[in-house]
């Protein structure tokens, strides 16, 4: 996809895409370097320049980046996919592709490790779960568990190395002395208010 | 280790934590070295060995040792392994070294207890990186050592010069004699 664009400018994120060293400044740097080493090889003399904003979500700070735009072919967004699209909105006239796959909303559990923890889903259940999410967290989205698959040691059946969160959820009912609560079975989930429910908007009279 | 002449070897040891506060100021001071090699007439491997301030204690001694053998050397190191992003050493090997090795600590003295550790992982990531973009992993290496003495980091440091030489010259070297050829017409 770069083949014919000679000039690349690579946009860091400064915040989320950097908490989770898939798209801050040091990132940016780093596919600079590969992007130039790897289109050389290939014969071909890109322009590579980078930029980390301090975040691609906000129309102010995207405007940061337009004095350069004139002198680009393609711009790689190295922010979420809310970034990518604010990007290519503000700036439809040149080419915005994504450089990174946004996964999930996650939070790292150590040094080089993320774990999701939020789906979006829109109706959220934490209260009722103990501040656990299955939507997020179980492999099957579970509403009631655990399920049958669960491991000995509070596994999951998918990997040996995820626990089971239901598992969790049952225990932390148990500390709290609140085990019964989990008898009561949890109809089922209102996914419209998901992604099956279509594109989602949120308006607050209040803020504007 | 046999005498090498004069221009068979130019290491250089990069050093101070400052320079890392400002990577590009750093690494171009030494490229500007690096571009100037005359590759047409010859290979003449350019290796920047990152050190440990800690793995090489003695790298004052090194350099008054290498000019002995007609080495090249400039004293420098970096506060822990850990401190060396991988930005900067793609950043070298794109300005034309021919082979960046970082030296850490042994397994036992390492200050930041972890820093060698995440230093190696660091390498082993950008040496994935380096092989899906098609340069050889080999560019890049990571080497420890209990307070090398100079003599110690020379010989190191001429035991690079036989797998670089197996690679050839790093394709960015050329160019970057080239963009300098350039700037001087």
């Amino acid at each position: 996809m770069l083949a014919d664009r000679a000039r690349v400018l690579i946009v860091g994120c400064g915040t989320c895409a950097t908490e989770c060293a898939g798209g801050g400044q040091q990132e940016a740097a780093v596919l600079a370097s590969l992007l130039r080493m790897g289109l050389r090889l290939k014969g071909l003399e890109p322009e590579v320049r980078c930029v980390t904003l301090e975040k691609q979500c906000d129309w102010d700070l995207v405007e940061a980046i337009a004095p350069q735009l004139e002198q680009v072919d393609v711009v790689l967004s190295m922010a979420c996919g809310i970034g990518v699209q604010a990007l290519a909105e503000r700036f439809c006239e040149v080419s915005v592709l994504p450089a990174v796959d946004t996964t999930t909303l996650a939070m790292r559990q150590e040094p080089g490790t993320w774990e999701s923890r939020c789906a979006a889903c829109g109706d959220c259940q934490l209260g009722r779960t103990f501040g656990l999410c299955p939507v997020a967290r179980c492999s099957k989205s579970l509403s009631n568990g655990p399920c049958g698959g669960t491991r000995a040691g509070g596994k999951c059946e998918i990997d040996e190395a995820t626990d089971c969160v239901w598992s969790l959820v049952v225990a932390r009912a148990e500390k709290r002395g609140a085990l019964a609560s989990l008898a009561v079975v949890t109809e089922p989930k209102d996914w419209s208010k998901s992604r099956h429910g279509g594109p989602r908007k949120i308006v607050r009279e209040d803020q504007k | 280790m046999g005498q090498r002449s004069p221009h068979e070897l130019r290491a250089a040891v990069l050093c101070s934590s400052g320079i890392f506060d400002s990577p590009a100021l750093g690494c171009l001071g030494y490229v500007a070295c690096m571009s100037s090699s005359p590759v047409a007439e010859g290979f003449e491997p350019e290796i920047v060995v990152l050190c440990c301030e800690r793995a090489a204690q003695e790298v004052q001694l090194g350099t008054s040792e290498a000019a002995a053998r007609g080495l090249s050397l400039h004293p420098t190191a970096v506060a822990c392994g850990i401190k060396v992003e991988i930005a900067h050493l793609l950043e070298l090997l794109e300005r034309g070294a021919d082979r960046v090795e970082l030296v850490v600590c042994g397994e036992q003295d390492c200050q930041f207890v972890v820093g060698r550790n995440k230093a190696r992982s660091r390498i082993e990531r950008a040496r994935a990186l380096l092989s899906e973009i098609g340069v050889p992993a080999q560019r890049l290496g990571i080497s420890s050592g209990d307070a090398l003495t100079g003599q110690q980091l020379i010989e190191h440091s001429s035991e690079l010069v036989a797998e670089v030489l197996a690679l050839g010259p790093s394709p960015f070297k050329q160019e970057a004699t080239q963009v300098e050829e350039g700037a001087d017409s």
